[in-house]
Order: C-alpha cells, then sequence, then structure tokens
C-alpha cells in the first residue's frame, strides 16, 4: 500500500513537473539590469566605506596624543581620612606648638622615620611644627633684586633653608639623603579633599618628615585663615610646583570587550546593541624636581552600553569586512588605587567609528576585532582618565557577536 | 564560498561543456555570459516552482525575478557537492523566496489543526494517473486548500522533510503531516473521481 502511494505521487509529481510554462518576456533583461544596478551601487558604497575608514585612520594617527596626563593633576579621592581643623585652627595650633619640634638628629635635621605619613590632625601639625630657623646676615645684605623685593613665600622659605641645610652637610650625608627611600604614601593617610595642602606639603618632602611638616605648616599659613587652604587639586598642584612638585599620569591603553547583538535591517546594514567591558589602567608619578617621590596604580573598570550601525564592505563565506559607526555609555563597576578602593563613579559618554573584521563560527554566533576612533566625555572632576586629557583616541575591540536577520 | 582547492583559470562560456562547478565559479566572478546561461538553464523549471506557490502568474514573475537576483547575489553561498546540485540549491532559494512572500502577505492561509486525518485509503494506481493530463492534475492541485496544497507541494513535489516544513512555516511536525496526508487523501478523491468519469 505504500509502495502504491508512492508510485502514484510519483505519477502525479513527473506529470506536473513536464508541463511546458514559457517565461515571461524580458525576464532576463530585467534580473541583468537589476543586477547591474546592485553591482555599481555596492561598488560606490564600497568605495566610501574604504575611504571613510581610510580616512578615519588617517585622522586617528595624527590625532593619538601623548598618553600622559597634566602635571598639576593630583591624587584622586580615596578613602576618607581624618577630617583636619580648618586654617584658622590650623595655625593657631602651630603657633601654639611653635617651640615644640621632632627630635633632631646631630645634623640638626630631623629625622626620616620612613613610615608613612599618618592622617594630618591640628595635633599632629603640632608634633610635626619646627622653629623657622633665623637668618643672621653677617654682611651687608646686597640689593635686593625685584624677585627678592617681594616677600618669599613659606613655600620657598622651607626649600631655601632645607637647600642650605643640606649643602652644609659632610659629602656622605649629602649622598645618604640624595638616596633616601622614596616616602611611600599609604592610601589611608592621605587626607580628604579640603585637607589638600596638608597631604600636598607631604608629598614632596625631601626626606625629611619635619620638612615636609614645615612646609605643610608654612603653606597653611600663607593662606588667610578664613580661607580654605587650596580650593582645588589644580591650585594645589600649582603651589606644589612654585617648589617643584609635579605629578603625571601614564595612562594605558583600554582594553574593552564584550557581547553584542546585531540585528540586520537589510543585506548590508545592520543595527548593534550588546554589553561591553573595559579596562582603564594608569600609573601616577610624583615628583620633586627631579626626585621621583612615589609611583601609584590606578585602576577603573567599566560596563558600557553600545548603540549603533555596522555597514557591511566585502562579505565572503565565513568572513565579512565592516565599517561601524555608534555612540555608547561607560558607567564605572569599580575602581581603585593601589588595589585599595577609590570612591570615584564617573560615566563615560563616547561616540566612535571604526572598521572591522567579523569571523563566523557557527549559526548566528561570530568573533570579531575593530580598531576605530573614539570620542570620550568623561563625567565628574574626581576621575582623572586618559579621556580627561586626550577625548580622541585609538580604541581596540573585540568580542562575540550574535547575528539575527 | 566554493570548495575547490585547484587553481583554475575558466575563460568564457560554453554551454555544452559547461559544468555546474564552473558555471557557478564564473557567476562568482560576475561572467555576464556564465549568468545568462544559468537563467537560460534553469529559469524555466523555477519558473513553475513559482507557480505552484503564488497566487498569480503576475505573483509568480516577481518571484521568479527576485529570486534570480537572489542568486546570482549570494552564489558565494553555494558550494559544488556533485552535478545537480545547483540546480537543487537554485530550486531551494525559489522555494524559500516564494513560501517568505507568501507569509509577508499574509496569503499562507495554513489550517492549523493537529485532527488525526482520515484512516488512509488506496491510491489510484499510478498508471492509470499517467494517462491524465498533466494539465488536469494542476488544476487538481491548485484546487487543494492555501494551505494544503503549499505542504503539498512542498513535500510530495520539491522534496522537503516535514521537519524542514515545519520549521518553515512556523508549525508543529505532526501539524505538517497531517495536512499532507490530508491534502493528498482530497487529491486521491479528485483523481478517482476524474478516473471514474473518464470510464463512464
Amino acid at each position: 500500500m505504500q509502495q502504491n502511494d508512492n508510485n502514484w505521487l510519483d505519477a502525479v509529481r513527473d506529470s506536473i513537473e513536464s508541463i511546458e510554462e514559457p517565461l515571461p518576456e524580458g525576464m532576463w533583461d530585467s534580473v541583468a539590469a537589476d543586477m547591474a544596478a546592485i553591482t555599481r551601487r555596492r561598488k560606490a558604497v564600497r568605495l566610501s566605506i574604504v575611504g571613510i575608514a581610510a580616512a578615519a585612520v588617517l585622522a586617528g594617527a595624527f590625532l593619538i596624543l601623548p598618553q600622559q596626563g597634566k602635571p598639576e593633576a593630583a591624587a584622586p579621592l580615596i578613602a576618607q581620612a581624618e577630617t583636619p581643623a580648618t586654617a584658622a585652627d590650623q595655625v593657631q595650633a602651630h603657633e601654639s606648638g611653635h617651640e615644640q619640634s621632632v627630635s633632631q638628629t646631630d645634623t640638626g635635621l630631623p629625622e626620616m622615620t620612613g613610615q608613612p605619613a599618618p592622617a594630618v590632625t591640628s595635633d599632629r601639625l603640632a608634633e610635626l611644627s619646627e622653629p623657622a630657623p633665623a637668618v643672621q646676615p653677617e654682611t651687608e645684605p646686597e640689593p635686593q633684586t625685584e624677585q627678592q623685593t617681594r616677600a618669599e613665600t613659606p613655600a620657598e622659605k622651607v626649600l631655601k633653608t632645607a637647600q642650605e641645610r643640606k649643602a652644609d652637610q659632610p659629602a656622605d650625608r649629602q649622598k645618604e639623603l640624595q638616596t633616601e627611600p622614596q616616602l611611600e604614601l599609604q592610601p589611608e593617610h592621605i587626607p580628604e579633599h579640603h585637607s589638600r595642602s596638608i597631604s600636598t606639603g607631604i608629598n614632596f618632602a625631601l626626606g625629611n618628615g619635619s620638612s615636609s611638616a614645615s612646609a605643610g605648616r608654612i603653606s597653611t599659613a600663607s593662606v588667610p585663615a578664613e580661607e580654605p587652604i587650596f580650593a582645588t587639586r589644580a591650585e594645589a598642584g600649582r603651589q606644589g610646583e612654585h617648589i617643584g612638585y609635579h605629578t603625571q599620569y601614564v595612562h594605558n591603553m583600554p582594553v574593552n570587550v564584550g557581547i553584542n547583538l546585531s540585528i540586520g535591517l537589510s543585506d548590508i546594514l545592520s543595527l548593534e546593541t550588546g554589553l561591553t567591558y573595559s579596562y582603564h589602567s594608569a600609573r601616577h608619578f610624583s615628583y620633586l624636581n627631579d626626585y621621583v617621590m612615589g609611583c601609584d596604580r590606578q585602576e577603573i573598570h567599566f560596563a558600557g552600553l553600545p548603540l549603533g550601525l555596522r555597514l557591511t564592505a566585502v562579505e565572503m563565506r565565513k568572513t565579512s569586512v565592516y565599517l561601524y559607526a555608534g555612540v555608547m555609555t561607560q558607567k564605572c563597576l569599580y575602581a581603585s588605587w593601589n588595589g585599595n578602593h577609590l570612591l570615584i563613579n564617573p560615566v563615560i559618554l563616547s561616540s566612535e567609528l571604526s572598521a572591522g573584521f567579523q569571523y563566523d563560527i557557527a549559526g548566528p554566533m561570530s568573533v570579531y576585532i575593530e580598531p576605530g576612533l573614539i570620542h570620550c566625555s568623561v563625567s565628574g572632576d574626581e576621575t582623572y582618565t586618559m579621556y580627561n586629557d586626550a577625548p580622541w583616541n585609538f580604541n581596540l575591540k573585540g568580542g562575540i557577536r550574535f547575528n539575527i536577520k | 564560498m566554493m570548495q575547490d582547492s585547484s587553481v583554475d583559470c575558466v575563460i568564457g562560456v560554453n554551454s555544452v561543456s559547461m559544468d555546474e562547478r564552473d558555471l557557478a565559479k564564473l557567476c562568482l566572478q560576475g561572467d555576464a555570459a556564465a549568468r545568462k546561461e544559468l537563467y537560460a538553464r534553469y529559469a524555466p523549471s523555477l519558473f513553475k516552482v513559482c507557480l505552484r506557490y503564488a497566487p498569480d502568474r503576475a505573483a509568480a514573475e516577481d518571484t521568479l525575478h527576485d529570486g534570480f537576483i537572489k542568486i546570482f547575489d549570494s552564489i558565494n553561498k553555494y558550494s559544488f557537492k556533485e552535478e545537480g546540485s545547483l540546480a537543487a540549491w537554485c530550486r531551494r532559494v525559489m522555494v524559500n523566496l516564494s513560501i517568505d512572500r507568501l507569509r509577508k502577505e499574509k496569503k499562507l492561509q495554513l489550517q492549523y489543526t493537529d485532527r488525526p486525518p482520515e484512516p488512509d485509503t488506496d491510491g489510484p494506481p499510478a498508471s492509470l494517473v499517467r494517462r491524465i493530463p498533466p494539465e488536469v492534475l494542476q488544476g487538481f492541485i491548485n484546487e487543494l486548500p492555501p494551505g494544503y496544497r503549499t505542504i503539498f507541494n512542498l513535500f510530495a513535489v520539491d522534496g522537503l522533510p516535514h521537519r524542514e516544513i515545519a520549521r518553515m512555516l512556523g508549525i508543529k511536525e505532526n501539524s505538517s503531516s497531517s495536512q499532507y496526508a490530508r491534502a493528498k487523501q482530497i487529491l486521491a478523491h479528485k483523481i478517482k473521481n476524474w478516473l471514474n468519469n473518464a470510464a463512464e
């Protein structure tokens, strides 16, 4: 029965397959004309894509800036430290503690303990205070230059005093001072935002705890008591620069990976979204003149939500080359400073133009790599990334894409 | 991408000796003569495929036109296996395009039923079926309800398995089987009636 069933169905199929149907007139001419138009259009699109990609690459090559931050960028916010007293109280504490002094070595210089500088309070300020040396000129003073006519700043006094003292030391002691271990600041001892002047003072210590304290003390005294010591980090940096202190960020190229979802709009155009992860790392160096005071490591992890359009330029069986343009919002997941949690919450808004290469793994899944040009703006004054100084950058992305057609 | 490890240089088109491998390779390169040869070779049978699924001749012509554009545009996705595979691949492109068009125009009209078919009866003898004019048989098939006709053509004429039909139409495999059985019964009934009338 089954055989008979198949037989009569085969007979039906053979019969209807034998029917001759005339082809529509002009069908081939219409097909050929449309194919020629499609070929011309795709050629124009591909040339445009190649031109745009080449322009983007050339523009990126010229626009890439050195990945180093401005010298005046200071250390960011980290764990809260003990809140010091106001400037007025600090000055008063200094005055009352004027006669106190830290232990001094035979050379007359306080010893550098090498211990991490503690959080600075008014009591601590008093402990670290040092009597300002009195300068007694033995000869008639020289006519004052323009620079000397203005009052020396406290910082200049400290530097000058420290330099004079250093010059008075025996040669071996001078050498010893030169090779003092760097002052490594523990993050928890860097004071809070509004006591930045104190922390700046500690930062540029000349291997001498007392000197650093005095510098902090003096810089405090140089500011009217009713005003904050330093209004901004930039100002703290500038004050630091005045006595040879500066900092520098060295950023590594961010690495971005993610899982993308691509929704086909046409044969060559797709809408893309997904989830990305990017890793930003940087080293923060602090210097006093040519002396490296410290090296810190900043790491920030971001999660991003991209949205963009992808235009396929060349498509082969398993590979394709394409152009991508889109925007992305990145939110900070976690940030650290020398391994300690960094209390910042930046958001990066970016726009991007890139060329990519994709390889189909299986089914709708493929892997891709995408070098391109990206413009980023970072929110939040507390965060310092490579984009703060160089919003235009090269970016390298890679990931897995799921294609839905 | 063509599955061919040899480095061939095919120049020109010879319709007598051109096999499907070379024909496809030339079409991939954009050779106009090769494309015309492919059209001339397969367009008649592919037009019949379009006529089977389209609601009318004008729709079938549109499907044929768009189908060849798709064939030439995606010839890079074809991989030669044996002689005849290019014809089968082109046929599959036309079938898929015809079904897609029916779905977009909402003319599929599938009979969504899992009702088990009536007990199968014997079909007409194959020898008698061959005596029926092909146009009459085509007419019997066209008279089937649209959903039954589509599934019958896909399974019995174009040879797609029920699992593939179910995926293509978005129905269950059991539904495809039952609707095909129902279509077969209706067609067998029509053929028997015609044969009885012809005998009288």
